[in-house]
């Protein structure tokens, strides 16, 4: 049996100088494996997204990403894991505007080695690489060179997709990805999102509070049930 | 309450440094008034030796006398408009303005607190200076006699403006000068200029 | 670090315009201020060194200042004049090594014209005792002969053997004595003093030009060609003032108790350095008034570029968490932003900082509005690296502020 990917143990969470907010006994991702999480607002989803992806500490309990426990690392130590082994996806995209889509798309190589390395061994160069994942989001090359901020809604959040995948990310974390979408395109933008990983045997988490979009994966959760803190 | 608080601080602080870059010093003492007594700061050059501390009187000759004019002159039994008395005390101002040096201080290593008299250079780089007993020595008092004014050379620019309190350390030479004004003068090759800081 | 930088890069350049403005008002205001510090401290060592080696300036009793003003820097005037016989007295004393006497008043084409004897040349020392140095020809030695400053012959083109005309009078309009067209036959090297301004000339010259004026105006009538002006007695009656030069240094109280006590005329001796001493502490307060102010301004300028920051901060807040992924959510944060304000503080204008790619959000440190941003796990930023004056003090704002909870989504 592998590794989990993910897992999260005995988890506990509190803001400074507030209540415990998160309090999750036990999470297990497999790798590869598709995960959706229904959270309706106020359960603290985005906390455990953070406490996953290594930018936040758990108060008490354990998160192992990759076998690796995040609270043993540093601070600066779990920044080079989250940009070595996690693609995150964003509500409101989060682009750079001022760059093009492929240096948006091609950030992530700028800051990890293991990255680039994955995303040049399946392609002479770094822009073809990107290429590559743009054109199978459906983004035309005309469009390559655009400043991010020029591009649709829809396009851009498809260009946030291919930033979250580039270099092959073993886990991907997407925190409502859909919301700023229209509904015609949400059905499809999780089409792409959900085929994507699959092909690449990447993990993925993904929070939503519309549980429409829990057919896009085979396994879910709800947040209201996995937080102890929310129970009565 | 708290922004309140903290522009009056900010404030505060600018006046005070405002206040605190006035030149002092000189404001201290008053027209005529001699250097008051402080500690002596340490050599700057300490393998040359201590240098020895002088005070303005030791400047005067041992053997000196101003009043000799005076002497046997009992002013009590003199009639009034006396000539004599006159002359004593033209023969005394006379002295006292030809004034000689103390010749055994010649060549020696001193140090003396005194106030400065600019004559060449700016206040942060000033080359010769006189160097005076009393406060005001130029303006409107009566000049120091030759043996209590000391031309200064400095060999480092020093850092003094008119008037500052000084010590000065260095060389002490006795000069010839065939003048009305004096047959010699004091003329100091200064090596160190500090300010004069009195303990209080 | 070298993908800060780029990254820094295009941030900046992306927000060129913006940057442009608060770059210049920095760079203006650190000019203001550097120039004031540099005139400050130029000015007060060009008064400093504009005359050295004069022991006493003597002139007729008034403002000591007024005298040093008129005599050394040719600003102002005096009242009176003293008289010839007692400068002729001073300069026989004994313990006077030379002495000078000048006479000002004339002008040429707003330069003012000094009359001195050839001794001037000799005995006048500006600086670190450096004595006047002929660029080109020689002292005067006939009677309608000018030597010139650096910056009279340079501003008026002038060269040996040119003619030139002296007015009564500094000011431009004044009366010219035309009839007694003067030679220059010399000029001096640059000196940086009010020397370059000059025009000299012999004192017998100044009596000369004169004869036939009465009362500040040539006589009508009356006009003595320059040839027949030997004929008569061209010894200055009165002079402006007397530069002395004593054999003993130390003696110059003595001697300036003896000018004004004993030449029977009421004269003044100053010691130079004193009575500009006491300019400059006179000035004191206004100096530093004035180094406030640009100061002030200089600070204006700064609080501006952090407001232009703080500004941009709220658009970069969509790409924060973008940083956060990619592993810049601590140090690295801090480094870019603090990259590229060192980068522009580096610059002759020390301007600093483009604004960073952060997101503004709220005080909330690092967590900004879940709504806005999707995503509130920004986290902490440790303050790592060193960066411009200015430009850190947001991001100190959000590095050292404490992280808060988000709040609850719509």
């Amino acid at each position: 049996m592998n590794a989990p990917l993910v897992e999260v143990r005995d988890l506990r969470y509190a803001w400074p100088g507030h209540a415990a907010c998160l309090a999750i006994d036990h999470l297990v991702l497999a790798p590869g494996e598709a995960l959706f999480l229904y959270a309706p607002s106020g359960c603290a989803n985005s906390t455990l997204l953070g406490l996953i992806a290594g930018v936040q500490v758990a108060s008490a309990g354990s998160v192992r990403v990759l076998g690796q426990g995040l609270e043993r690392l540093s601070a600066s130590a779990r920044d080079r894991f989250r940009v070595d082994h996690i693609g995150i996806v964003f509500q409101q995209f989060n682009l750079l505007p001022y760059l093009s889509v492929l240096e948006n798309v091609l950030l992530p190589c700028r800051f990890s080695p293991l990255r680039r390395q994955r995303a040049l061994a399946d392609a002479p160069d770094l822009v073809q690489a990107a290429g590559r994942l743009l054109a199978t989001l459906d983004l035309e090359p005309a469009l390559w060179r655009r400043r991010a901020d020029t591009l649709s809604v829809g396009q851009q959040q498809r260009v946030a997709l291919a930033r979250a995948l580039i270099g092959q990310p073993e886990l991907i974390l997407a925190d409502e990805p859909t919301s700023a979408l229209d509904a015609a395109r949400q059905e499809a933008f999780l089409d792409l999102l959900t085929a994507a990983c699959r092909q690449a045997g990447i993990g993925l988490i993904f929070v939503s509070h519309d549980l429409r979009l829990a057919a896009h994966s085979t396994r879910h959760e709800d947040m209201s049930r996995l937080n102890r803190v929310g129970w009565a | 309450m708290c922004k309140i608080r903290s522009m009056r601080l900010i404030v505060a602080t600018g006046l005070a440094l405002l206040v605190a870059c006035q030149p002092a010093s000189s404001q201290d003492y008053g027209l005529g008034e001699k250097i008051r007594p402080a500690p002596a700061p340490r050599a700057a050059n300490p393998s040359a030796g201590q240098p020895r501390n002088v005070t303005w009187d030791d400047l005067l000759p041992p053997d000196w006398d101003p009043l000799a004019a005076l002497k046997g002159l009992d002013l009590a039994r003199l009639k009034d408009g006396d000539p004599r008395a006159q002359k004593a005390l033209d023969d005394l101002k006379r002295a006292w303005e030809h004034a000689p040096p103390n010749r055994s201080l010649h060549g020696q290593r001193i140090r003396i607190p005194g106030f400065v008299v600019p004559l060449d250079g700016d206040p942060k780089a000033l080359r010769e200076f006189l160097l005076v007993p009393y406060f005001g020595a130029c303006i409107h008092v009566p000049p120091p006699p030759p043996n209590q004014v000391i031309h200064a050379l400095a060999r480092e620019l020093a850092k003094a403006q008119s008037m500052d309190a000084v010590w000065a350390t260095g060389r002490l030479e006795v000069v010839r000068s065939d003048t009305p004004f004096g047959s010699a003068t004091y003329v100091m090759q200064v090596e160190q200029v500090t300010p004069y800081r009195e303990k209080r | 670090m070298r993908q800060l930088c780029w990254l820094a890069a295009h941030s900046a350049w992306n927000r060129r315009y913006t940057l442009g403005l608060v770059v210049a008002a920095i760079a203006l205001s650190v000019a203001l201020l550097s120039v004031i510090e540099r005139l400050r401290t130029d000015l007060r060592a060009s008064f400093a060194q504009a005359v050295s080696g004069t022991d006493l300036i003597v002139g007729a009793r008034s403002s000591p200042l007024q005298l040093v003003l008129y005599a050394v820097f040719r600003m102002g005037a005096v009242t009176h004049e003293m008289s010839w016989d007692s400068a002729q007295a001073i300069a026989r004393h004994p313990a006077v090594a030379w002495a000078v006497p000048v006479t000002l008043g004339d002008g040429h084409r707003g330069y003012p014209v000094l009359g001195a004897p050839a001794s001037y040349f000799q005995h006048f020392r500006y600086g670190a005792g450096e004595s006047l140095r002929f660029a080109t020809g020689r002292p005067y030695r006939g009677l309608f002969e000018a030597v010139l400053g650096a910056e009279v012959a340079e501003r008026l083109g002038y060269r040996l053997g040119q003619r030139i005309l002296l007015a009564h009078g500094h000011d431009p309009l004044a009366p010219t004595h035309a009839d007694k067209p003067f030679t220059v036959v010399g000029i001096l090297a640059r000196t940086g003093t009010p020397v370059d301004r000059t025009v000299h000339i012999g004192l017998e010259a100044i009596e000369a030009i004169h004869l036939d004026w009465q009362g500040g105006a040539p006589i009508p009538g009356l006009a003595i060609p320059p040839e027949l002006v030997g004929k008569f007695d061209l010894t200055p009656k009165s002079i402006t003032t007397v530069l002395l030069g004593l054999k003993s240094r130390a003696q110059v109280f003595a001697m300036q108790r003896w000018v004004e006590t004993q030449v029977g005329e009421p004269l003044m001796a100053v010691l130079p350095g004193v009575v500009l001493d006491e300019l400059w502490q006179m000035l004191a307060v206004a100096e530093h008034g004035l180094l406030a102010v640009s100061a002030l301004v200089a600070g204006t300028s700064l609080i501006g570029l952090v407001a232009v920051i703080l500004a941009g901060l709220n658009e970069r807040r969509r790409s924060w968490p973008s940083c956060a992924r990619w592993g810049r959510g601590r140090g690295a944060s801090w480094h870019c932003w603090s990259w590229k304000g060192w980068g522009w503080s580096s610059s002759p204008s020390y301007s600093a900082g483009s604004s960073p790619p952060w997101p503004s959000s709220s005080p909330a440190l690092g967590w900004p509005r879940s709504m806005d941003l999707g995503l509130p796990w920004v986290g902490r930023r440790r303050a790592s690296g060193c960066g411009s004056p200015p430009s850190p003090w947001p991001a100190c704002r959000r590095a050292f502020g404490r992280r808060r909870a988000p709040t609850a989504w719509p």
